[in-house]
């Protein structure tokens, strides 16, 4: 006869209280998350400005995508255009220098031979800017380059002789996209050095030590061994980094001159959110682009995680496969003798 | 250890939960609320007995009885709603329980969308809408939402006192019922500095100032004169987009016809003089609201703002001139400028669910024609109201002083004038607003050098009004 209290004990489930600790999670992601995607995807069928309320199937999908019919219909495919190559700009622009710069700087850090100095220091001061929110971000690029002659940039520039008159840096098409890049990479690129740098010191040390007795360069340890094993890493940073830059909001929304939106730099999520907000509002499309961008960001993120699939792994599986398939054969050969 | 680990995971587990149920909190709070209220009502009757015998006898119009608990106000913020709230109970002895403002803590420009949230659930209480001038039109229009003032006992001959404009803009322009009033005028002036004045335009009185920026063609050949004088260094107006705000008070035709965009030679005009006005430094290269806005006034690379009735403090011009005991404060004056021009303003509208209507209409009136009560609160608050007689008293009274920054001028007597004068007969559409934004835009990319032609400008104007506003046809 079994004990009560060793029955009581298989009894106990720690389980339920697992679910229960994250349910406050689900109920904030359901009612926060889910429901206005869903609703997203309703809205993006219906009509915009006083047609709110009618269901218009595709026909907004299909304004923004051919922009085949009324002029209104044609500026909106053009708009939509516009703000998708300005986003596309926008994230090249601070992407490639961010993962180079990051890159470099995390390769320096955790080489053992060199010896850099305070390297803590320089870590946590390339990691601050990402402290800062994007708000303050803005405001602070907005006041150092200021367009007019007051603005710090621009006095020291025309006093060292550089320029005669002042830069516009807010409102000029390329000088604005150079500008929001810039505060971009500044904003991101500790946060991507300190990632990658995780992922290095992740790396055996053997690898590296058997390279340097090996007499392997440092171009060749870092073309070899380094970059290869960064693989995952790199495509987690392109990854996220991709889904952030589609959905680029807060510099293109704030970095602009009063209350004049800029339209060199708006940005997909700008176009959403401005149709969404000016009256009339224009539900219909903003949520169809909405759909679309995540469309985008699907698609994209898939070509990614695709690209990072282990080939040598998945060609060691095939070959496993192979074997045991051989090995069948035999058997079954053996059999019919 | 074990007691604490459990404490700590069961707070995390409270605070996560209490974040989820946050956006409830207002509804619940409203929902305990409401039997605590309806025994005040009950002690109240006497009270609400009283007020809708005054306002019947004001009103010969058939108007229901109140039912309501409460009168609800819809406001984006309390900033004039409480004041207005305390000094009504104050004034007319009404309990304050049987006034609820439903502030939706958000900003103006946004307030539209909060109410059509809000009045999309039937149950929601509602019998005052503070309008924005902007989007005011978008709950006028609807019939669904806002009733004539005509059926809360108020008629258009009531608001005689007020100034013309004030009406017109409360007006639906599709059956021409007056349905909102405003108890401010926002009318505005433009503002300049006294000593470069003087200095440059050897200008020595308001008057003068006024003879030298008279009309369009006036205030160039001035700013022509100021540019020479200070060879380009001071322009005689802030920004373009100040001059916009004055000069689209002067078209006389609406935007839209007929659900049709109108571009005349009007947009014509003004795009060629605001070009001109740019590249020759007769206006400087800053937008309105940009960081460099407003420190311009400390500086003499400006003499002039155009400033609304809320801009004379530290919203624009005090702010500009350095705050209290700044560079330039007291330095500046104001005259009536190249045009008659109002920036703003919020109106007040019965809504269709309005159950308190003769409660509302006393609210209506308080502020609006009651010239007693609308002239202490222009007192307490130092509002400009929309009453002409009450502004005039105060004038002629002279309990009023006038606006620091103005070293002495009295700017009411200014914007009496400009307020009089400003017509908005058939000009006024719901999308006023967003169309006048996207003209200004294209005309500052113009005047910037983006587009070669004003034709390509206004192409550029027509493709973002088109896209913007997908109900009415671009050509």
């Amino acid at each position: 006869m079994r004990s009560s209290a060793k029955n009581k004990i298989r009894s106990i489930s720690y389980a339920k209280y697992g679910y229960l600790f994250i349910l406050p999670f689900f109920i904030v992601y359901f009612i926060f998350q889910l429901v206005p995607l869903i609703n997203t995807f309703k809205l993006s069928l219906y009509g915009n400005g006083k047609t709110t309320l009618e269901y218009v199937g595709l026909q907004n999908f299909k304004d923004l995508l051919t922009g085949v019919g009324s002029r209104s219909v044609v500026a909106q495919h053009d708009s939509f255009l516009r703000v998708l190559k300005n986003t596309l700009i926008l994230w090249f622009g601070n992407f490639l220098p961010q993962i180079s710069l990051s890159l470099l700087l995390a390769v320096w850090f955790t080489n053992i031979r060199l010896k850099i100095k305070g390297k803590t220091f320089f870590k946590i001061v390339m990691y601050l800017p990402n402290i800062v929110t994007a708000a303050s971000v803005a405001a602070l690029f907005l006041q150092l380059f200021s367009k007019t002659k007051y603005g710090p940039i621009n006095s020291i520039l025309m006093s060292s002789g550089l320029t005669s008159g002042p830069i516009d840096f807010v409102t000029d098409k390329w000088n604005s996209r150079f500008t929001i890049m810039f505060a971009q990479t500044w904003m991101w690129f500790g946060n991507t050095m300190i990632m990658l740098m995780a992922a290095i010191m992740g790396i055996s040390p053997s690898l590296f030590e058997a390279a340097d007795i090996d007499g392997a360069t440092g171009g060749q340890v870092f073309r070899k061994i380094t970059l290869p094993l960064l693989r995952p890493m790199v495509v987690y940073t392109l990854v996220t980094s991709m889904i952030g830059g589609l959905q680029m909001w807060d510099m293109p929304y704030l970095y602009k001159e009063g209350t004049n939106f800029n339209k060199h730099t708006e940005t997909i999520a700008v176009y959403i959110f401005n149709h969404f907000h000016d009256t009339p509002h224009n539900y219909g499309y903003s949520a169809a682009a909405s759909v679309i961008l995540f469309i985008i960001t699907a698609a994209l993120g898939s070509i990614c995680f695709a690209m990072n699939v282990d080939k040598d792994a998945l060609a060691k599986k095939r070959q496993i496969k192979e074997a045991k398939k051989q090995q069948k054969l035999k058997t079954k050969s053996f059999g019919g003798f | 250890m074990k007691n604490l680990k459990k404490t700590l995971a069961l707070v995390a587990a409270l605070a996560l939960s209490a974040t989820a149920l946050y956006g409830c909190g207002d509804k619940t709070e409203s929902s305990s609320k409401a039997p605590a209220t309806t025994t005040t009502a009950a002690d109240d009757s006497k009270d609400e007995t009283t007020a809708a015998d005054d306002s019947k006898e004001s009103s010969a119009a058939d108007v229901a009885e109140d039912t309501g608990d409460q009168l609800t106000i819809l406001c984006w913020n309390t900033d004039d709603s409480q004041p207005m709230v305390d000094l009504f109970c104050q004034e007319t002895g009404t309990d304050a329980s049987k006034i609820n403002i439903k502030s939706f803590g958000v900003q103006g420009g946004q307030a539209a969308e909060q109410y059509t949230a809000y009045l999309s659930d039937a149950s929601n209480d509602a019998d005052i809408m503070f309008l924005e001038a902007d989007w005011a039109l978008q709950f006028i229009n609807d019939d669904e939402q806002t009733v004539p003032l005509s059926d809360i006992g108020l008629s258009e001959g009531d608001f005689k006192d007020l100034y013309p404009y004030v009406l017109e803009i409360g007006k639906s322009t599709t059956t021409g019922d007056l349905k909102g009033v405003s108890w401010q005028s926002a009318a505005g002036g433009y503002c300049y500095r006294e000593d470069l004045a003087e200095k440059y335009l050897s200008v020595k009185s308001p008057e003068e100032m006024q003879a030298k920026v008279a009309d369009w063609d006036k205030f160039k050949a001035t700013a022509k004169e100021l540019s020479d004088a200070t060879s380009g260094k001071t322009a005689l107006s802030a920004t373009l987009g100040g001059v916009w705000q004055v000069y689209s008070g002067s078209r006389d035709t609406a935007w839209v016809k007929d659900d049709t965009l109108v571009v005349d030679d009007y947009c014509k005009n003004y795009a060629e003089f605001a070009k001109e006005l740019w590249t020759n430094g007769y206006v400087t290269q800053v937008a309105q609201w940009a960081d460099e806005w407003k420190p311009l006034g400390q500086t003499d690379d400006v003499m002039g703002f155009f400033v609304s009735t809320w801009g004379f403090g530290d919203t624009i011009l005090t702010a500009a001139a350095g705050g209290e005991g700044g560079a330039t404060y007291g330095k500046w004056k104001c005259v009536v400028g190249p045009e008659e021009f109002y920036w703003g303003g919020t109106w007040l509208a019965p809504t269709k669910r309005c159950d308190n209507p003769n409660l509302a209409a006393k609210f209506i009136k308080f502020f609006t024609t009651d010239a007693d009560t609308a002239e202490k609160y222009a007192l307490s608050k130092g509002e400009y109201m929309s009453n002409q007689k009450v502004m005039e008293k105060i004038i002629s009274d002279k309990s009023y002083k006038g606006a620091g920054v103005l070293g002495g001028q009295n700017q009411f007597e200014v914007l009496n004038e400009v307020a009089q004068g400003i017509d908005m007969t058939g000009k006024i559409t719901p999308y006023d607003a967003r169309i006048k934004t996207e003209f200004s835009n294209a005309v500052q990319d113009y005047a910037k050098g983006d587009y070669a032609t004003v034709d390509d400008a206004l192409e550029a104007f027509k493709d973002a009004v088109a896209s913007k506003i997908t109900d009415i046809t671009v050509e």
